[in-house]
């Protein structure tokens, strides 16, 4: 398996930016982190790394091979559990992305139900929400299906942190082939669920993994806080069982992974240096 | 057969645009009619009346595998797009180089290797040089995409600037791209008062798909050599009396071992339909 690294090493900064600092600390892979729709002030101006999902997709492609990086993952981490609005990342920007993907020959995409940002949604019931979910879901999986690429649900949200909620919501979608799971170790333990039984429970479903630690400074969130960013210190610091989930996934046939860590160029070849001493 | 250059003989789902009928009933004629392709427009978002099946194009928001399905099951190829948004001006660089970007990723998922543009009627109030200027940069970055994508963006004779030959050819000589060719218009170019053949001579060398039709008597004597584009014939091709061009250039396309699409561009009746084609076949 890879280990490459998100395109957020470096804040206020643009792509090419993280991608030249990526393969300067040896990595060899990458996903496409931040996406948008239409054009972003941010990106324009230079401080944002977002790729407008209405770009050429080969132009993202030359970025990474400018660099010699190859391209793990599109991100499009969705708000699914909140209803549709146009200033919502959903089902539009999902399907675009996952055009995107297949244009380049990437293989995967992620995206997640997130906390909810509605005290309407948050007042649904458990079997409506995952309604909510599963609906934006449908067309992009199918959609997935006909590109020959494949939708990973990532635990970053109330339902997808819990495994229940995850098979509740694939479920929904008859456990369509093309819907996957992109674990998320910092995420799954701050929902509260143990990482090393979501690995096990979707074992033959997960075709990428985010590698996230934390510190204890996390445990009095744990339970109600649903997904974090990235973590700031080196994978193996802090009171995740990560050794469990690669235990669980090593034999897996996982080609990428990707680290969510910021810091130092230390901090990630730490993380990548205790992961290989695990066997991954 | 490879090796061998040869005609294809389709039509436009816009020939059901003045029925009110939609892309299916586009689709299920060419099947009667037994034709090799089909050709179609695109809109960028949502139309209600497209969506409500009253009228015959594709929204680039849908799945291209779809469409490709449809057609495929059918034996039917996808000549063409048809991405015409007016490209030479600024509107063209404001509105229509993103239209036809997206235009050109949805015909590479399609299976369909060209996607058509054009200007429209109007004559912009600017110098000739600076339409032209404008032109390069829009094909420009149309052509980035293209060449990407490997798809063929052909212009049609739609208007003042495409209708003029010497802005045609400088515009071709520019770029030297095997991916900027040109789709022939039988009926536009005779109703800007030119001679189809002599037209289509002259661009010979660019055309890689062509639009028949035939233009009534009424309409000619109405309009010919005051407008510079229809968007279809009421009469069938072979009907009007733009017949007798229609087959000096097929004749010339066939003299000169041309290998396209031809696409027929009329009232999408079905008696309307029929006589199009046997004609056609009759000559081609």
């Amino acid at each position: 398996m890879k280990i490459g690294v998100f395109c957020l090493v470096d804040p206020f900064s643009v792509m090419d930016h993280q991608l030249k600092r990526i393969k300067e600390m040896g990595f060899e892979c990458a996903d496409v982190t931040d996406t948008h729709n239409g054009a972003s002030m941010g990106a324009n101006a230079g401080f944002v790394a977002s790729v407008s999902l209405d770009s050429n997709p080969f132009d993202v492609k030359r970025m990474f091979d400018k660099y010699g990086l190859e391209i793990s993952t599109v991100c499009m981490h969705g708000v699914l559990i909140d209803p549709v609005s146009p200033e919502r990342y959903g089902t539009h920007e999902m399907m675009k992305a996952i055009k995107m993907a297949a244009a380049i020959g990437v293989k995967y995409c992620v995206t997640t139900d997130q906390d909810p940002k509605l005290e309407w949604t948050e007042n649904l019931s458990y079997e409506n929400k995952v309604y909510s979910v599963a609906e934006k879901l449908y067309e992009p999986v199918r959609l997935a299906a006909d590109y020959g690429v494949e939708v990973l649900l990532e635990p970053h949200g109330p339902l997808t942190d819990t495994i229940k909620g995850m098979k509740d919501i694939m479920g929904m979608l008859d456990n369509h082939p093309a819907l996957g799971i992109n674990m998320d170790t910092g995420n799954s333990w701050l929902g509260g669920t143990d990482p090393v039984e979501m690995a096990k429970a979707f074992k033959d479903k997960i075709r990428h993994i985010h590698w996230k630690d934390l510190g204890e400074e996390w445990i009095p969130k744990r339970g109600t806080q649903f997904g974090c960013g990235f973590s700031t210190i080196a994978i193996g610091d802090g009171v995740i069982d990560i050794a469990g989930v690669v235990d669980v996934l090593k034999d897996c046939d996982i080609s990428h992974s990707t680290l969510e860590v910021v810091g130092t160029g230390e901090i990630l070849k730490k993380s990548v240096s205790y992961l290989k001493s695990l066997g991954m | 057969m490879e090796g061998i250059k040869m005609m294809r003989l389709g039509m436009h789902a816009d020939n059901w645009r003045a029925l009110s009928g939609n892309f299916m009933a586009a689709i299920d004629s060419a099947v009667k009619h037994k034709l090799d392709h089909i050709e179609f427009g695109v809109l960028d978002g949502q139309y209600f009346v497209q969506a409500m099946g009253y009228e015959p194009s594709i929204s680039l928001k849908d799945n291209p595998l779809r469409i490709r399905k449809i057609c495929e099951d059918r034996n039917l190829k996808i000549s063409q797009i048809d991405g015409a948004y007016p490209l030479m001006g600024f509107d063209g660089a404001v509105f229509g180089v993103q239209y036809v970007q997206q235009a050109i990723r949805f015909a590479s998922d399609l299976g369909c290797p060209k996607v058509d543009t054009t200007d429209s009627g109007v004559l912009y109030d600017i110098p000739r040089d600076e339409v032209f200027k404008q032109a390069v940069r829009n094909y420009q970055e149309c052509l980035k995409w293209a060449e990407d994508y490997k798809i063929i963006i052909n212009i049609e004779p739609h208007g003042p600037y495409t209708g003029d030959i010497e802005f045609m050819h400088k515009l071709y000589n520019h770029f030297e791209s095997k991916y900027l060719r040109f789709n022939m218009d039988t009926g536009n170019t005779f109703i800007q008062g030119k001679d189809p053949l002599e037209f289509l001579k002259a661009m010979r060398k660019y055309v890689t798909h062509a639009h028949i039709k035939d233009v009534s008597p009424s309409l000619a004597a109405a309009v010919r050599g005051e407008e510079t584009g229809i968007a279809m014939s009421e009469v069938g091709i072979g009907e009007g009396v733009n017949a007798d061009n229609i087959k000096k250039c097929v004749e010339y396309l066939k003299e000169t071992e041309w290998d396209g699409d031809l696409s027929i561009e009329c009232y999408g009746s079905d008696d309307k339909i029929e006589y199009s084609v046997k004609y056609l076949r009759g000559i081609m």
